[in-house]
């Protein structure tokens, strides 16, 4: 008993530790995207507050956690305030099998691929809901999109990662990054090409991003599912946004980039490269993905929603399902 | 008495919380709010599996139940216009012989379980690898009947739900 209360406070510790490091995360992407988007039209970006800007995070939080917490009169009103919470819940309780360095997880578990692509399709149902109860047309539109989105490109995302479990033989994460380690360049990007490019873009989709950002389209819907949402209820959808980005891009890492290894190659020719530690090269490889985000959404325009739909069941599923077929010949065959 | 051991409680718990949830789904008035009861109902089915040791099991009732069926449910139900369901009246007459049926399902249920001992001797791992490996020799017969099941169930979907090209003109 006593050692099951230990292991329970632990576990409370490191989440904690955690939840801060990510919300501190989750600020600064919002700093950098402004800051990107911003050099991309050649502009500055939020000069005002702190030295460049790098005070305006805090000062968004601070406005959001103080505004009023308006619900609307004919709002369904246990739906409306249970559904931020549900976005923001999934979004979170992914992070805690995700492993940031062979040491550092909050939680080992042997199914951890399914477990992370599970949960984040939790995420779909806060959106749903809020879309639902607002009772106004602009959210429930968005709400419909964003159903139909999610559940079109959940199959593209869950496929493209078969042929990364396929090649590991596992679904723990951190079997697979170490079977990722015995390459010469120590990532499944080069084999698995198909499977990365149809991750990338059906990450792009789930996450509700530019240029599939349909289900928020400023310029039909106002803003989708969250139109009459305030203060801090709205700012819970943004956090979800930002945590199922950093959850896609360390999914990314460690599926096709390595997670916390350098590659093989790399070291031999840089055998200072050996001294990094672990973390510092998965943050680094988590940044790549963000400013990917970023720098798609500075540069490309928003798809039409049949487009949408046709590019989603009838060039990645197709892709992914090629994917699976060549990499299990390939696996049978060597 | 002596004191409930963690699993103990954990069983208790599961098994209050799914009988009241299961009852929320279908006593709730606003369709929306059945959902959302069955969502949190389908999630506590998945914890019990984990409860089981049932790993794999938890992470695919998660994927198929919580992320994919359920979803179309409340997809079909946004198209819906649930104001003409709360003026109809519920189904109270036949309360009697809802009751009389259910109870025949208890019994019969009784009947079967009541003989079934658990081996508690052997110790419960869970083996992804194994379920996979016996999915495709021994049980390789049924599982593609399965599957030639359900497409030609996905053949049919699509040809009812396939406009009649004669229709449109």
């Amino acid at each position: 008993m006593k050692e099951t209360l230990y292991v329970i406070l632990i576990t409370i510790l490191k989440t904690a530790l955690y939840f801060g490091i990510l919300m501190l995360h989750v600020a600064y992407a919002t700093y950098a995207e402004r800051k990107i988007i911003g050099h991309i039209q050649l502009r500055l970006g939020p000069m005002v507050v702190g030295p460049h800007g790098l005070l305006q995070p805090i000062a968004d939080i601070i406005k959001l956690i103080f505004k009023e917490d308006i619900i609307p009169s004919n709002v369904d009103k246990k739906i409306f305030t249970i559904a931020p919470l549900i976005s923001l819940t999934a979004a979170l309780s992914t992070f805690a099998v995700i492993p940031v360095s062979p040491q550092w997880f909050i939680a080992d578990i042997n199914v951890g691929i399914l477990y992370v692509l599970g949960i984040l399709g939790l995420g779909t149902y806060g959106i749903i809901f809020a879309g639902w109860s607002s009772n106004s047309k602009y959210a429930f539109l968005g709400g419909l999109r964003s159903v139909a989105q999610m559940i079109s490109y959940e199959i593209a995302l869950a496929m493209s990662i078969v042929g990364v479990i396929i090649m590991a033989e596992s679904f723990n994460f951190i079997e697979i990054v170490n079977r990722q380690a015995q390459y010469p360049l120590g990532m499944f990007l080069f084999p698995q090409i198909i499977g990365y490019f149809v991750f990338l873009v059906a990450m792009l989709a789930e996450t509700n991003r530019v240029p599939f950002d349909l289900p928020e389209a400023e310029t039909e819907l106002v803003a989708g599912y969250f139109v009459e949402y305030s203060g801090i209820r709205f700012s819970l959808f943004y956090l979800a946004e930002y945590l199922a980005m950093f959850c896609m891009s360390a999914l990314a890492t460690i599926c096709f980039w390595g997670g916390w290894t350098i590659p093989p190659l790399l070291v031999k020719i840089f055998p200072f490269l050996s001294f990094v530690p672990p973390v510092l090269w998965f943050i680094l490889k988590v940044y790549l993905h963000m400013f990917l985000f970023f720098w798609f959404r500075g540069t490309l325009p928003r798809y039409r929603y049949d487009q949408l739909m046709a590019i989603g069941w009838k060039v990645l599923i197709p892709l992914a399902l090629l994917n699976i077929v060549l990499t299990s010949l390939i696996k049978y065959y060597l | 008495m002596s004191p409930l051991s963690i699993d103990q409680i954990f069983f208790i718990y599961f098994f209050l919380s799914l009988s009241l949830l299961s009852i929320g789904v279908i006593a709730s008035r606003n369709i929306i709010h059945s959902a959302f009861f069955l969502l949190i109902f389908l999630l506590h089915v998945a914890a019990v599996f984990l409860f089981l040791n049932a790993e794999f099991l938890m992470a695919i009732q998660i994927i198929v139940y919580v992320g994919g069926v359920l979803a179309l449910f409340i997809f079909a139900i946004m198209v819906m216009n649930i104001k003409d369901e709360l003026k109809h009246r519920r189904f109270v007459k036949f309360a009697g012989s809802g009751f009389l049926v259910s109870l025949l399902f208890f019994a019969v249920f009784y009947v079967f379980l009541r003989n079934i001992r658990l081996e508690t001797s052997k110790p419960l791992t869970s083996d992804t690898n194994m379920l996979g490996s016996l999915l495709y020799s021994y049980f390789l017969l049924p599982f593609e009947i399965l599957s030639l099941v359900l497409l030609i169930a996905l053949i049919a979907g699509i040809l009812i739900a396939k406009k009649n090209p004669k229709e449109d003109r």
